[in-house]
């Protein structure tokens, strides 16, 4: 019956002092490598404990600790909450350690961002510098180049509008030659391509012809004939209206 | 022997129990846990707003700084080889070709002189010349720089053939830049016309004019058709 007892009995008695069956649990929990080790013991003792059960005072969690057949664990095996808070606290330190690493990579990030950002604009504002140094050789071609960019404009800006009147008064010659013997006494000639004939002729047919052909051509946009007269001597007329701008001008 | 040995094991197992719980106890998490994610989430929160965003702020401003400074570089750069491909002794020339004809002061005098020439060699004759300064140009709708003109009418008498080749000559030919405005013919008998016709001549004072080195650059030798007419009309004029 006590052979298991014997055994432990026949262990060294400085053993024994120290380790008696409770000393073991005291030392497990010292020392945590030695936890999962579970400390056995008489199968007699074990069914004394279980006979009874109402001299321990435990609760029937901490009964099934101790009782667990041959032998018995005295650690008992961590619930899932206390687990979960083992991991909760663990992570938690964890998270610190981030947040604490985040915060100084951050501050570290910025920082540099801000920096370099600074640098890169002193090195470029430096680099402009020296160009605008080295662009004062140039200052003479730049103004000499606007000069003649000045004239060429305003020479541009003139040539919108100009016309050559020799063409102009060609043109509407030609016209009055054609409608027959015609005499132009005067001709005015506008800057907007308006202009006023004043004329005489032996008839009013040829004066009507010459309005005819005047009002049919594509480069009078407008023919009025402002005054007509009838005398012994012939017929006189008065013509005014407006040349085609996009005709004479573009020519 | 065991029961006594079971007596004396219970309150042990009591107390290590305590123990352990008092342990687990221990291993719960506790508001000090927080502590530290906490101060660290404030004091960023603090930083953030006291120091991070106003110095991104600031560094982004330097980055849009850096940005113009490099756009400024580059078009001194492109300014600078545009320049560089322009012959220099050509540029001289061609601008005094250019004042030639749109100079920096055109006098009353060489103006009147130059037409009252032409009109002499035409066989016309002179019956009315004045001229004055008037302004054009300028305004803001135009691109044009104001510039101001000699300006007169004048009044010739002669043959048809004369009058119209002395209009074209001065409007094609003159070796000033001027424009004819109000043309008025008028037939005077025995083949005799007069023409009457306001005539300006332009010119560009010279202004004290400050170099920018930014604004847009456009080579002069992209009109090289108008450097051409211009290089025609002083050859005119130096006949």
């Amino acid at each position: 019956m006590n052979k298991d007892v014997n055994t432990q009995e026949n262990k060294p008695k400085e053993e024994n002092k120290k380790k008696g069956f409770l000393s073991g649990l005291i030392e497990v929990e010292q020392d945590p490598e030695k936890k999962e080790a579970p400390t056995t013991v008489p199968k007699q003792d074990v069914k004394q404990t279980q006979s009874k059960p109402e001299e321990k005072g435990l609760t029937e969690d901490q009964q099934l600790l101790v009782n667990t057949g041959d032998g018995v664990n005295l650690i008992p095996k961590k619930s899932k909450a206390e687990i979960t808070k083992e991991k909760k606290k663990f992570s938690f330190s964890i998270s610190s350690l981030i947040s604490l690493a985040v915060l100084v990579i951050l501050s570290l990030a910025i920082v540099l961002f801000n920096i370099v950002s600074k640098q890169q604009l002193n090195a470029a504002n430096k680099e402009l510098y020296s160009k605008e140094l080295k662009m004062e050789d140039y200052y003479d071609e730049i103004i000499s180049n606007n000069e003649i960019l000045d004239r060429i404009d305003l020479y541009k800006y003139l040539q919108q509008n100009v016309f050559s009147p020799k063409e102009i008064l060609e043109y509407i010659m030609a016209i009055v030659n054609e409608s027959g013997n015609i005499t132009i006494r005067s001709f005015d000639l506008s800057n907007s391509l308006g202009f006023e004939m004043n004329g005489s002729t032996s008839s009013l047919e040829v004066v009507s012809k010459l309005w005819y052909l005047l009002g049919i051509d594509d480069n009078i946009e407008t023919i009025n004939l402002e005054s007509v007269g009838k005398s012994d001597e012939g017929a006189n007329f008065s013509f005014k209206g407006q040349l085609n701008a996009d005709y004479f001008i573009s020519e | 022997m065991a029961d006594q040995s079971q007596q004396k094991v219970n309150p042990k197992i009591k107390k290590d129990l305590a123990t352990l719980s008092e342990r687990a106890k221990k291993s719960q998490l506790k508001i000090s846990d927080l502590i530290i994610p906490i101060a660290v989430i404030i004091v960023l929160i603090l930083l953030s707003v006291l120091v991070f965003i106003p110095m991104i702020n600031k560094a982004n401003e330097y980055r849009s700084e850096l940005k113009e400074v490099n756009q400024k570089i580059e078009t001194l750069d492109s300014l600078q080889t545009a320049l560089n491909e322009m012959d220099s002794a050509q540029l001289v020339s061609d601008l005094l070709v250019a004042k030639q004809i749109i100079p920096k002061v055109l006098q009353v005098s060489d103006f009147v002189y130059y037409i009252d020439t032409l009109a002499r060699s035409k066989n016309l004759t002179t019956k009315e010349i004045s001229a004055g300064d008037v302004s054009v140009g300028g305004g803001e709708q135009t691109t044009v720089k104001k510039s101001l003109g000699v300006s007169g009418p004048l009044s010739y008498s002669g043959s048809y053939t004369s009058i119209l080749e002395f209009l074209d000559e001065i409007q094609a030919y003159s070796p000033y830049l001027v424009t004819l405005k109000n043309i008025s013919m008028s037939h005077g008998g025995d083949d005799t016309w007069s023409v009457d016709f306001d005539l300006t001549g332009y010119y560009i004072p010279e202004t004290d004019t400050d170099v920018d080195l930014y604004i847009p650059f456009s080579k002069y030798t992209q009109f090289s058709d108008i450097i051409d007419i211009f290089s025609v009309r002083v050859s005119k004029l130096e006949e």
